[in-house]
């Protein structure tokens, strides 16, 4: 039978139908069905049906069907974090490897001494506090096999920070980016660059991964009234601030508050250390003013120089995984702490008290940025006074961001060992008990040759592990 | 061409025998292997094989042994060589050998010196980590994934090498002359050794389908060789190890698991003790049956 | 008089038959000679002929002798002339020209007329009759020849199902014969493996007789001068047919032309890809066309057209960069010169390893090489070790500068 609102309801719903209790079956159509599809619907798994779940034995029983179910875990899962804890846990001792004597001590003086190649040093303990609260230590170095750290000087490290020492001293900015090989200890020379500034009483701050600020891993939020609208990383920057004024406790709480910061939303009076000034609070939300303030603090003459490194850098010369409000993907030097250190390194901020802005690039845990290879390329070519390679005139994704971000910035390359010191870490190794074998020079030369002609993590590699890893 | 094939051609090559070539047919009994008997040049303590109408293993009595027993025995003159060049040559090099020098000179038309240890027989370039950890990284490997295996197994030796020295349990020996416990620590391919074979089992129980009669199996135990008993203890740890929780993340967490359970072995505290109780007390029962009737007709055939 | 005028009659009907256009015209394809090596362009001979190319497609394979009944035409033409054909009706063959088109209607009547009058005044010989008799039977077995040579060629048969009637050329075995087997003759694999010996042979007669004769056709290499910058190569596939055998190819530098600098570079950006970065040598090809001669014009005209191009000063293409992403250089690592072990080396060499044992002599003797298993073995050994161990392992938490 033909409805009076038959043609009517093509052109919209009938009033009927909307005044009509809606049934069951309506509340089917959330489950997003697409208008027009040219695909077929996936159905969604089903969870009865049997798994090809881990590995599978020969011998042994496969257990099909629903009996399988009925095991269930009954044990207290890990608490948050405490998963992550355990990767990202740092052992400095091993208490059953042998105890090393006759070593010296690592002092400031040490890392720039020429004479003091190839000497191993052990670290003090203060120090050691201080480079693990800045993180500078990694889990995937070896010192949990030793039973107290200690480090080799090489010849990188006293051409490095000999440079950098006088030049601080100098009040210059010294701006470089370490640069090698793989595995060849850029991040080792970077824990030597900080064990410097500690020892030479500089402010240290340290970005340890430079992936977590990028990857969309910790919170982010705009910071208001900027152009372009930067973002912060509350949490990231409130536990990087306590980790300031724990490591650098010695100097800041000596420093004094010179500014008016009218605009924090915690009061601070004038004649309160920088210490108590970076410990003001407690909350995320405040995290990036205060933090702002005390760099802006850390700025004004007659303070102790800065040191401020960062590794992965390759890291954050590229586009984050974050997304603005507008659902844009945000470029890296838009987060604001990035967005200081870049300035710092591309020499845009403006350091009275002299500085050291050291990025370490890796290359393990990298992705090939063109524009930072190229930019590093032309960097190297120019302080070698060699002509400046040409970018690439087909390629079209060229960051010019990325080449401000290091303009003149200085290329420090990290080679690989000598024979001789090599040498003297072999037999640190085997006096600790955990390379057992004679160190003489035909073993020596074996694993140098064996490591790629003494490339540090490879020698490591080749001695220290009996399997490879 | 004309072609010729046909099948007549095939039979010029066969041959007709009138007679059967049947000529082994009356074989004799192999003679006694004398040579097999023969003790060791070493040997002066070696006795003659019991020669007696009982035994079964006797030499057949020589048919020229009741002349030549009675001869008294003498001493033949030492064989006189004659004063040549070859021989004066061949005499010093058995007086270096007597003296208990090498025979050859040390490192002449060697390219990079004498080696400390020959490779054996079975060895190749390939072959360059000890005989444990080759076998251990295949069993842990999934997927043919042998470089992510071998990561594991470094870190778990790494693992060994940090913990603090496991504390032996007196209930669970280990093997007889192992070293001390808290020396362990810092020979870490020592450590997961002494654990896989301290927790082997020596013997297998093998099922003969229906040989017990009625359709039952009847239950044999089995010795095994060294590399299947390892191969059955580390099966066993690994089962243990995967019904352990991971507490953390990250790709040490396999390898932390299986330390830990390697040290729970040494320590005596591991489940897989139990197993291997089992085992010996199944193979132990099962003795019985290696008289089973069944079997000694299956053998007699 | 009739039999003279029947042979007659059959020598101009023979003489009148024109061989059909189908079979005649075609020449097989291998006429025009191909060389066999070369590398000059194939000349053709002035187009006298003008073959069209629909006339050499492979269905006229069936023209079997195509001047065969020509040449026997003339010749009977010749012998009648000579012997017995009076002047006029000499005239009259030479109308009949085979090539020319047939005789009209009142052309034949008059044929006819002369006949009748021929016939009526003529008195042959005997000798004259047999030769005409001879004549005419030669002339009935030609018809019968040409007549099946022209005819429409025999339908292929239909294909069976199985294709038994089709003889397989690649199935070696033969007929067995049901006869007794010949002991007089080896078997056939034998006959093969003869044959198989005659054919090694026949090429070693040809190695040895005919290849020394080639060395007559060497001729002395002359470099190219500076006018003969381009480089053509030409494939011959031997004689055979190949659609790749009219392709040619072109080679040339840049530098060579007579360009400067920035018009090399533009003609560089011209080229695109087919320029190769590496050895500075562009690269073309033509196979569009049928000839080798026309796909090299093509070639000659279009390096013309791209060397005008590129002295055309009206843009140089200077915003556009060179590219060279088509061409990615191979490095190939050779062995260091410095490598090689030469006496110096060695010496060197043997040196530093003297100097090496000399060093940890040296450090044996003052007890300062370390040894690891002595090390660890000298700590385990120590009997108050065991006592001892836990108080320090104390010690050492409390302040790690124990170690100092």
């Amino acid at each position: 039978m033909a409805t009076a609102n038959c043609w009517r309801c093509l052109g919209r719903p009938s009033t009927q139908r909307l005044l009509a209790p809606s049934s069951l079956a309506s509340f089917r159509a959330p489950t997003s069905v697409a208008a027009f599809t040219t695909s077929a619907t996936l159905l969604a798994k089903d969870d009865n049906s049997f798994s090809m779940k881990g590995h599978i034995r020969s011998g042994k029983r496969l257990v099909l069907g629903k009996k399988k179910k009925g095991k269930t875990d009954r044990s207290k899962p890990p608490g948050p974090g405490e998963r992550k804890a355990f990767r990202k846990r740092i052992q400095l001792s091993n208490d059953n490897a042998l105890k090393v004597t006759g070593l010296p001590e690592l002092e400031a003086q040490k890392l720039v001494d020429p004479a003091a190649v190839g000497q191993i040093v052990s670290l003090p303990s203060d120090l050691v506090d201080q480079l693990r609260t800045a993180e500078a230590f990694k889990p995937t170095q070896n010192w949990g096999l030793f039973r107290s750290p200690h480090m080799l000087v090489r010849k990188d490290t006293v051409d490095f920070l000999g440079d950098l020492t006088k030049r601080v001293g100098n009040k210059e900015t010294v701006r470089t980016v370490i640069d090698g090989e793989r595995s060849v200890g850029k991040s080792m020379l970077g824990l030597q660059t900080m064990a410097a500034g500690f020892m030479n009483k500089m402010v240290v701050i340290n970005i340890p991964e430079a992936q977590d600020l990028v990857e969309a891993r910790t919170d982010y939020s705009p910071i208001p009234r900027t152009t372009p609208e930067q973002f912060s990383h509350p949490t990231y920057i409130l536990k990087l601030m306590q980790a300031i004024r724990s490591a650098n406790e010695e100097i800041l709480s000596k420093e004094i508050v010179k500014l008016e910061h009218i605009h924090l939303p915690v009061s601070v009076s004038r004649n309160s250390s920088l210490a108590s000034l970076a410990s003001a609070t407690k909350e995320p939300e405040f995290a990036w003013p205060i933090f702002h303030a005390l760099w802006q603090e850390l700025l004004q003459p007659g303070r102790p120089p800065i040191m401020f490194t960062l590794d992965g850098l390759s890291h954050i010369m590229r586009i984050s995984d974050y997304r603005s409000p507008s659902f844009n993907l945000i470029h890296s030097h838009d987060l604001a702490l990035i967005r200081l250190f870049v300035e710092a390194l591309g020499g845009k901020t403006y350091f009275p008290n002299g500085a050291a802005i050291v990025g370490v690039t890796t290359k393990g845990n990298s992705l090939k940025v063109k524009s930072m290879d190229k930019a590093l390329e032309q960097a190297a070519a120019d302080q070698a006074g060699l002509p400046i390679p040409e970018r690439d005139a087909f390629y079209a994704k060229y960051d010019e961001r990325v080449f401000e971000a290091l303009k003149g910035v200085k290329v420090f390359d990290v080679k690989s060992i000598s024979k001789l010191e090599a040498r003297s870490l072999m037999e640190y190794w085997a006096a600790s008990g955990v390379l057992r074998m004679r160190v003489d020079e035909r073993t020596v030369s074996e694993k140098w040759t064996l490591a790629g002609n003494g490339v540090l993590g490879e020698l490591e590699r080749a001695s220290l592990y009996v399997s490879r890893l | 061409m004309a072609s010729n094939l046909s099948p007549w051609g095939a039979c010029r090559s066969l041959t007709l025998r009138t007679r059967s070539i049947l000529q082994h047919a009356e074989r004799k009994p192999a003679a006694p292997f004398h040579i097999a008997r023969r003790g060791l040049a070493g040997n002066t303590t070696s006795r003659d094989p019991p020669s007696g109408p009982g035994s079964d293993g006797a030499l057949p009595p020589s048919m020229a042994g009741h002349s030549s027993a009675e001869k008294s025995y003498t001493i033949p003159p030492p064989e006189q060589f004659a004063p040549n060049w070859l021989n004066a040559d061949a005499i010093a090099k058995l007086e270096q050998v007597a003296a208990g020098e090498d025979l050859y000179d040390e490192g002449v038309g060697l390219k990079f010196g004498k080696l400390d240890e020959l490779p054996g027989k079975n060895d190749h370039l390939q072959k360059r980590y000890p005989e444990v950890i080759d076998q251990v990284t295949k069993l842990l490997m999934r997927d043919g994934k042998l470089s992510k295996a071998q990561r594991d197994m470094s870190l778990i030796l790494n693992f060994l090498r940090t913990s603090s020295a496991p504390k032996v349990s007196p209930l669970r020996p280990l093997l007889p002359g192992a070293p001390p416990a808290h020396t362990l620590p810092l020979d870490p391919v020592l450590y997961l050794t002494l654990a896989i074979d301290s927790v082997a089992p020596l013997l297998r129980v093998r099922n003969m389908k229906g040989m017990a009669g009625g359709g039952n199996a009847l239950e044999l135990p089995e010795p095994m060789a060294a590399r299947q008993r390892r191969r059955v203890a580390v099966m066993w740890i690994l089962d243990a190890v995967n019904k352990k929780k991971s507490k953390g993340s990250g790709r040490a967490m396999f390898a932390h698991r299986v330390a830990e359970e390697i040290i729970s072995v040494i320590e005596g505290r591991s489940t897989v003790w139990d197993r291997r109780q089992n085992v010996h007390k199944l193979g132990t029962a099962a003795r019985a049956n290696l008289n089973h009737p069944a079997l000694l007709a299956k053998r007699r055939k | 008089m009739a039999f003279a005028v029947r042979s007659l009659r059959a020598g101009l009907r023979s003489c009148s038959r024109q061989p059909t256009v189908t079979r005649s015209i075609a020449p097989p394809r291998s006429i025009y000679a191909r060389r066999t090596l070369s590398t000059t362009p194939a000349r053709r001979a002035d187009e006298t002929k003008d073959r069209s190319p629909s006339e050499d497609s492979p269905v006229e394979k069936t023209a079997v002798q195509p001047n065969g009944p020509a040449a026997d035409n003339a010749e009977l033409r010749k012998s009648l002339k000579n012997d017995v054909v009076p002047n006029e009706l000499q005239g009259l063959m030479a109308k009949h020209n085979p090539l020319k088109p047939s005789p009209s209607k009142s052309q034949r009547a008059a044929e006819a007329r002369l006949l009748q009058t021929y016939e009526d005044q003529s008195d042959f010989t005997a000798e004259q009759k047999a030769l005409f008799d001879d004549l005419e039977m030669e002339i009935d077995q030609l018809d019968a020849a040409i007549s099946e040579a022209t005819a429409v060629p025999k339908k292929m048969k239909k294909e069976t199902f199985w294709g038994e009637d089709e003889e397989d050329p690649d199935m070696l075995v033969e007929d067995i014969d049901d006869e007794e087997p010949a002991d007089d003759d080896i078997m056939s694999m034998a006959h093969g493996k003869l044959e198989e010996f005659r054919e090694y042979r026949e090429y070693a007669r040809v190695a040895a007789w005919q290849m020394p004769l080639l060395s007559k056709l060497t001729r002395k290499f002359e470099p190219p001068t500076a006018e003969q910058c381009l480089r053509f190569r030409y494939t011959t596939y031997m004689g055979e047919e190949h659609p790749a055998a009219s392709k040619v190819v072109v080679e040339f530098s840049p530098r060579d032309l007579p360009l400067n600098e920035s018009q090399q570079l533009k003609l560089k950006k011209l080229l695109g890809a087919r320029w190769n970065p590496e050895t500075d040598i562009a690269k073309m090809s033509c196979e569009q066309f049928d000839h080798q001669a026309q796909n090299k014009r093509y070639l000659g005209d279009l390096v013309e057209k791209l060397v005008a191009q590129a002295k055309d000063k009206t843009d140089m293409f200077e915003d556009i960069p060179l590219d060279t992403r088509h061409h990615q250089i191979k490095v190939r690592p050779k062995f260091p010169k410095e490598w090689r072990l030469t006496e110096e080396r060695m010496q060197k060499l043997e040196d530093v390893r003297q100097k090496s044992l000399l060093l940890d002599q040296a450090k044996e003797q003052g007890g300062q090489l370390v040894d690891g298993n002595e090390r660890v073995d000298r700590f385990f050994a120590e009997p108050a070790m065991a006592n001892l161990q836990i108080p320090e392992r104390l010690n050492v938490k409390k302040s790690p500068r124990a170690s100092r």
